[in-house]
This record gives C-alpha cells, structure tokens and sequence, in this order.
C-alpha cells in the first residue's frame, strides 16, 4: 500500500470542507484571513486554548465525525495543512 | 515560598495539619464502594439541575425518559472529565514533588497522588461499568511560558480552578435522592477528600503568586491571568460535550452545543459554578476581572 502524496495547494483550496474550516477560523480572528496553508496555527497563537477546543469540536461536524484520542496532539492541528492531511482529505 | 502566611500561622503547620487530617482520613477505596450489576434506567444519574440544558427551552420540551437518558451521559462525561483532569494534574505534581522549591510540601503531595490516583480509580469503575466508556478529552495541551515559575504558577492554578469546578458538582449530588445510591456516595468520597486539596491548593497559589508578584513583570502576571480565565472557560465548556448530545439521541448535537452556551440561564449557571473559586481568584488579585459575571441580586 502506498502512502499518499502531499496534497497540493490546488487540492486543498478546492476542498469545501477546509473552505468552512478557514470561514470559521476568520469569525473567530479577524487576522485569519492572512493565514496560510502553513502557518503554524500554535506557534503564531491564531488561536487561544478555548478557540482551539472549539476548532477542534468545528473540524468533527465538518468532517461528520469524531476525531479519534489519539490524533488529539498539537502536530495534527499544527496548519491548516495538516488539518487537511489528518482530517478532511477524502 | 514564603514561610508564612503574612504573620499568620506559618506555612508549615498548615500543611502538617492538613497532611494529619489526610493519615486520619485514610480509607481503602477499592473496599469502600458497592459496585451494583446495573443501576436503575428511568432515574436520573446527575441531579436535573446540573444538567446541560437545564434552564433553556429544552428541559422543558424533552420528555423526561430522554432527560433521564441525558442525565446518564452527562454523568459519564463528568466523571471522565475528572478523570482526564485528575492525569494532567498528577502529571504535572509528579513532576514537582521533592524538587527544588517544594520542599514544604512535597511530604502533602505524597497524599495527593495517593487520593487523586484513587479518585481517578473510581471515576473509571464507573465510566465503564455503566458508561461503557470514558469520553476522550477534546482539548489539546500546549506549553505557553517558559518559566518555570510561571508554568508551576499556571498549572497549580488549572488544578485549583478544576477541583473547584468538580466541587461544585460533587456538593450538588451527595445528597440528592433521587440519584442512585453509588452515584451519591462517589459525590460525597470526592467532596470530602477535595476539601482538604482545595485548602492546599489555596494556600500554595496564594503565596506562590505573592512570590511572583514581587518578582516578576505586571505584564506575566496578566498573561498567567489570561491563560486561567482560558482555563475555566474550557472546563466549563467541556460540560457540553457533542457527544453526550449524540448518544443521548438529541439531533444536531453541535449546534445544539452552542445554542445552550449562547443561553441567558447557562450563563447564570456558570456564575454559579465558578463562585467560590473566582471569588478566591478575585480577592487574590490573580484576576482582576469575573470571567463569569453574577447577576446583581435585587434588594
């Protein structure tokens, strides 16, 4: 079985589920809006502790389930990238 | 630390007291509970008035075997939540105990992880013999100081604002009737083993942000403020947990999620809930500013 590639900007920009994911974010931080599909979320701190849990709780309904314990760990949540590699991608 | 409490009884007796109150106390808790087969469907596990949607449209439009069937669940969520947050809080004590700096109460904190291990036990027992399940905690942990003082600072404080938090559930329940016997009994355990932690827990924030007001910049102090006001509002929030709603059979359970949190009455519950531990963090001077606000009562 082989590994999927990265997705490619294109692939993720396509994705209505991350075009939700980015909507919600810029509700909740107006400065969003220049958030990259790389920025580090946790590092830039685009998100207190509190949004982070409602982030979290907002990729599940998108996504039309839960996200399992262990993918709870900040490097899943790292980018929106990663967010899309670990959760959306189909 | 300082050594005492503003010319006040010194620090160490404090603790000694409390670490004698904990030897007298000692109970084995793996013989202490009365585990049934099964408990009771068609009775609520957690007093109505605690539950999520108590107060909104929904208490009153939901026939009461689906509130009996949300109460089930809530209880579990709560108990896992205690669970979860009883790992975090050893984590961290683990950690301090008989390190620099913790000298005066490391010999407490030797009864600490005892009882917090044990609480976490029973906590578990219950989950998953009537839950079938511990609910997964949905919050991620990521350092924001580096200090070490100000990371003992934040973590001594998330403790303190969780067992207060808890407290205030287990109060509620002890000695509610209508809950099942075991349910009460694991209220009452907790409550009285928390008193004695809470007191520490008071006494170790107090004089460790004394220590820090005089050593470190207003601006840390107000970040280390803003994180604990995170804090509590993510245990509160943690209350209105999606999937609770979803096992309970109520549609749209994160939308149902946020309209409850939207609500005036939830928002008075919170004022509740946080009294006595933002009342502590007020007076202190930890916060400067309710997170959730009392109504003003009426003369």
């Amino acid at each position: 079985m082989h590994p999927k590639s990265a997705p490619s900007e294109t692939e993720i920009e396509q994705s209505r589920e991350m075009a939700r994911v980015k909507a919600w974010l810029l509700t909740v931080n107006k400065e969003a809006g220049t958030v990259g599909w790389d920025t580090d979320l946790i590092a830039e701190r685009i998100l207190d502790s509190l949004q982070m849990v409602n982030f979290l709780l907002y990729i599940e309904e998108v996504r039309g389930r839960e996200i399992r314990e262990q993918m709870i760990r900040p490097e899943c949540f790292q980018s929106l990238r990663a967010i899309y590699e670990n959760f959306l991608r189909p | 630390m300082s050594a005492t409490a503003g010319g006040q009884r010194p620090l160490k007796d404090l603790f000694q007291r409390l670490i004698d109150l904990s030897v007298d106390a000692y109970y084995n808790p793996y013989k202490t509970f009365v585990w049934p087969e099964e408990l009771p469907r068609g009775r609520y596990w957690m007093s109505p008035e605690l539950l999520s949607v108590h107060g909104t449209p929904w208490m009153e439009e939901l026939p009461e075997e689906r509130l009996h069937v949300l109460a089930q669940w809530e209880i579990v969520n709560f108990l896992s939540l205690s669970a979860h947050g009883i790992r975090e809080l050893l984590l961290h004590v683990l950690q301090c105990i008989h390190t620099p700096g913790f000298e005066d109460t490391s010999e407490y904190f030797h009864h600490f992880i005892g009882e917090e291990n044990e609480h976490m036990w029973f906590f578990a027992q219950f989950c998953r013999r009537y839950g079938g399940k511990i609910y997964p905690t949905k919050r991620l942990k990521f350092d924001r100081f580096e200090d070490p003082g100000l990371r003992n600072f934040l973590a001594f404080g998330q403790i303190l604002i969780f067992e207060e938090i808890g407290d205030f559930y287990n109060r509620s329940m002890e000695r509610d009737g209508r809950l099942p016997a075991i349910i009460q009994q694991i209220n009452h355990v907790h409550h009285e083993d928390e008193s004695r932690h809470m007191a520490m827990g008071r006494l170790i924030l107090k004089h460790m942000h004394e220590d820090l007001r005089s050593s470190v910049p207003e601006e840390s102090l107000r970040a280390l403020e803003a994180s604990l006001r995170g804090y509590m509002q993510v245990v509160i929030e943690a209350f209105y947990n999606p999937a609770v709603y979803a096992d309970a059979g109520l549609a749209e359970p994160y939308q149902l999620r946020r309209d409850l949190l939207a609500h005036p009455a939830r928002a008075r519950f919170h004022a509740r809930a946080v009294e006595r531990i933002q009342g502590f963090l007020l007076d202190t001077g930890i916060f400067k500013e309710p997170v959730y606000a009392s109504e003003e009562r009426a003369v």
